[in-house]
């Protein structure tokens, strides 16, 4: 007796799991798929130019620099690369040199939307330390819209007086930095804003005598 | 004394002749049932699929954000599709999706089987990335949800009860990465009526395609 129990005992079990197989099996069914993608896209900005202007103030009246004295003071600027991760430039260098009261630098530099969703940019914001008498400007609002392909303009203005207290031989640093933030999760331009970005960049430079 | 053996060879004749006379004399007929069983199928397809992104970038019904809607665009696009070799699948494709793009998808399908069936549920599988918890929960780079009548008995086409309408929602979450292709299937089990089934049962005795 002793030794039948087991035997029994497996033979049920046998019985259980043959059922157990003959649902899973036995059963018809079908599925259907969704088979679903997402492809998601860029948010990506960049700077093109930039471009420099060079002008001089005498008497309060703005010319080009004399021949004689263009070396004087010069003025540098160059886009650089500093997100490998995506396209475009994202950085401006500015240097500029042996700069004295009137002298006057103007920075302009083109902000395009490299990626394929749109972004509202803002103006350019001065980082901290930035000087007073480096002032930047922009055709466009704040958290003006850029369509993807679009591309908008602001500049950046170096110039100081006898009155702005510029030591000689001295070293100022200026930042801006400007945002892009994707069009839906960022605020948007005022009605009431208008933006200059389609018209030529007039007015930016006055007109010099030579 | 010589007679008894021969009696008993005579009666053992008689006795095998007699067999002998049964076997060939009995009228009989043999009727034979012939038996063909054709089977039913259980099968189902998709009919058709309708998205509510034709043109501006539809926004959730319900807006899970704290700032107020922006104004609509047109930035990204749902495109689907029916497989033109096997209709149980369907094809839900995102384009140019961005954080907080979110899409519904109203779609059909039909039992064109030959016995009736019974949902027995549906799963959402996340290929490559992590399934969000909700809309608009954050927790994952994509929110899925598919909506259906599991328990739904369809008849066989063209019974009225033979064709079910679902939706699916989609939205991308923040986590989600530029750039990115993020795949997922949804995967809607038909059973047989009569045999209870769970959906991991359904599944597994599932024809793989």
């Amino acid at each position: 007796m002793t030794k039948r129990l087991p035997l029994a005992f497996l033979a049920i079990l046998l019985i259980v799991l043959l059922a157990g197989l003959g649902v899973a099996y036995g059963l018809w069914s079908e599925t259907l798929t969704i088979s679903g993608t997402v492809n998601t896209g860029e948010v990506d900005v960049g700077f093109s130019g930039p471009w420099v202007a060079e002008w001089v103030e005498v008497n309060g009246t703005p010319q080009l620099e004399p021949k004689e004295k263009d070396g004087a003071a010069e003025c540098s600027a160059k886009a650089i690369d500093s997100d490998l991760t995506s396209d475009g430039k994202e950085t401006i260098e500015v240097t500029v040199t042996g700069a004295y009261p009137s002298y006057h630098c103007l920075v302009k530099f083109d902000i395009s939307n490299l990626g394929t969703v749109p972004v509202h940019i803002s103006k350019p914001k001065p980082g901290e330390g930035t000087p007073s008498w480096v002032e930047a400007s922009a055709c466009y609002p704040e958290w003006y819209q850029l369509h993807a392909k679009d591309s908008a303009w602001a500049s950046i203005l170096i110039h100081f007086t006898n009155k702005d207290g510029v030591n000689e031989n001295d070293k100022y640093k200026f930042t801006f930095t400007i945002q892009a933030l994707q069009w839906n999760e960022a605020p948007s331009a005022s009605k009431d804003s208008v933006s200059t970005c389609f018209a030529p960049p007039e007015g930016i430079v006055p007109e010099l005598q030579e | 004394m010589r007679t008894k053996p021969l009696m008993l060879l005579t009666c053992l004749l008689l006795l095998l002749l007699g067999g002998t006379g049964v076997a060939y004399a009995l009228w009989s007929e043999v009727l034979t049932v012939e038996g063909t069983v054709y089977t039913g199928e259980v099968y189902g397809k998709w009919t058709s699929c309708i998205c509510t992104d034709e043109g501006l970038d539809p926004f959730p019904p319900t807006w899970p954000y704290p700032y107020p809607k922006p104004q609509q665009k047109d930035v990204g696009s749902t495109a689907c599709s029916i497989d033109a070799k096997d209709p149980r699948i369907l094809h839900l494709t995102i384009s140019n999706g961005y954080p907080s793009y979110w899409g519904n998808c109203e779609v059909h399908f039909a039992n064109t089987g030959s016995v009736p069936v019974v949902i027995a549920g549906y799963k959402v599988i996340a290929k490559n990335f992590t399934p969000a918890s909700g809309n608009g929960t954050e927790d994952g780079e994509i929110w899925v949800k598919y909506w259906d009548g599991v328990g739904t008995q369809m008849e066989p086409c063209p019974d009225d009860s033979c064709e079910q309408a679902s939706s699916l929602q989609f939205h991308v979450e923040q986590p989600a990465e530029e750039n990115e292709t993020y795949i997922f299937q949804v995967l809607v089990c038909l059973r047989q009526w009569n045999e209870d089934a769970d959906l991991e049962q359904c599944l597994a005795a599932a024809p793989s395609y």
